[in-house]
């Protein structure tokens, strides 16, 4: 169609002069345009390709097999380890016992602060392991399917446990320095890894998909509870307990976060939102309308 | 499938690269996994995990914050992935793989138009 349409437009210039009268859509926009059409076209006929003829299913078998014994130690020493953590845990950070943190030579907010992403790491290792042990561990009979069962729940259940105090950890560190966006993430990804610890320990055979529908529901839930509004929200409601507020960082906020910024007094409000109501001065495109832009356009005049 | 394929790259190609992420997201999207339910007819599971896709993509209608609804896409490509590939890592790369078999997509001459077979 373009050819025939470029070859009768600069051939006749009545249809030209027709052509120019009519809304069509402005060059600049024809490289983006392009790229959208190709990317689009390729997923839409990628999907459906793939939805036409669905992947060969076959699960692959480990040529060898770990033994009891090459199993059994290492998960029984792992969940020993896992054990003493949890003890000094419980004792320190939910405990309160100071005594243990002399030796660290530590306060108890330095300590409480620290380690989050290592923790969280650790947690995620813990995946590998439940993966491995389930591919690679030899079971020969009831009783050795038993201590198996036994020694992943048990590595599960205490997973669970260091994945609270890397909450908790992670709450305290809120608490002196404000929430963000990461922080947020963080904390969100820390519950997420526990549920999903939950799901491996509960459905271990259909665990893929309903790890699946599982995630895809916490996202939504993530993302319905609007992140950008909390961050505003917990901010703003720090600052009416502590009166200490980053106005700065709440700039770079996006319109979500409108209904709560607009709880501060004038000067900090105005600080916060002017980044914001500069961005949304124009209406965009109808392609482009959008809930929380258009509340916070209403708001902000 | 082709058509409705065809149509989400239109509709994609009008709507997304005009301003930032709004209400066009969710109608391209509900383009591409029609054109994806046509080559095949879902199951429950391949419907439930289409419409969480599609509800995710919806987040670029309600929100604002372009990491979140980022994050939302990624996750909708990867639900849209597993629904018609299965739940495995695997499934991700697939419809970049499948892409290889879109000459077969091409409609074929008549045999009207074919030279006919000579006699022997």
């Amino acid at each position: 169609m373009l050819p025939f349409a470029g070859l009768f437009l600069a051939g006749d210039a009545a249809f030209a002069a027709l052509a120019d009268e009519l809304p069509l859509p402005s060059a600049e926009l024809l490289p983006g345009r392009t790229v959208a059409f190709v990317l689009v076209l390729a997923a839409a006929l990628g999907l459906a390709l793939t939805a036409r003829e669905p992947l060969q299913t076959g699960v692959v078998r480990p040529r060898q097999r770990l033994g009891a014994l090459e199993w059994l130690i290492p998960l029984a020493l792992l969940d020993a380890l896992f054990l003493a953590f949890v003890l000094v845990q419980l004792a320190v950070l939910f405990g309160g016992h100071d005594r243990v943190l002399e030796t660290a030579g530590l306060t108890y907010a330095e300590y409480a602060r620290s380690g989050f992403w290592q923790l969280l790491t650790a947690c995620a290792l813990t995946f590998v392991v439940l993966g491995a042990a389930a591919t690679f561990a030899r079971v020969d009979g009831a009783r050795q399917r038993l201590a198996l069962r036994l020694l992943l729940a048990i590595l599960g259940a205490l997973t669970l446990v260091v994945l609270l105090s890397a909450f908790h950890r992670l709450r305290l560190y809120e608490e002196a320095f404000g929430l963000t966006r990461l922080r947020l993430a963080a904390e969100a990804t820390t519950v997420w890894l526990g549920l999903l610890l939950a799901l491996v320990l509960a459905f271990r055979r259909r665990f893929g998909g309903v790890a699946a529908v599982a995630g895809g529901l916490a996202l939504l839930a993530f993302s319905l509870a609007s992140p950008d509004r909390m961050v505003a929200e917990r901010n703003v409601e720090r600052w009416r307990e502590t009166g200490r507020i980053d106005e700065r960082y709440l700039a770079r906020l996006s319109a979500d976060a409108v209904p709560a910024l607009l709880e501060l007094p004038a000067g900090l409000r105005a600080t916060a939102t002017t980044a914001i109501a500069a961005r949304l001065a124009n209406d965009g495109p109808w392609g482009s309308a959008n809930r929380s832009r258009s509340r916070a356009r209403a708001l902000l005049r | 499938m082709r058509a409705l394929a065809l149509l989400a790259a239109l509709v994609g190609a009008w709507l997304l690269p005009v301003g930032p992420p709004g209400i066009g997201v969710p109608i391209v999207a509900a383009l591409v996994l029609g054109a994806a339910a046509a080559a095949r007819r879902p199951s429950l599971h391949q419907a439930t995990l289409g419409a969480l896709s599609l509800g995710l993509a919806a987040q670029a209608t309600l929100l604002d914050a372009g990491w979140v609804v980022a994050l939302d896409l990624c996750a909708a490509w990867t639900l849209a992935a597993a629904a018609v590939g299965g739940v495995r890592l695997r499934a991700l790369a697939a419809p970049l793989e499948r892409l290889s078999r879109v000459p077969e997509l091409v409609p074929a001459p008549s045999l009207a138009y074919l030279p006919a077979p000579e006699a022997s």
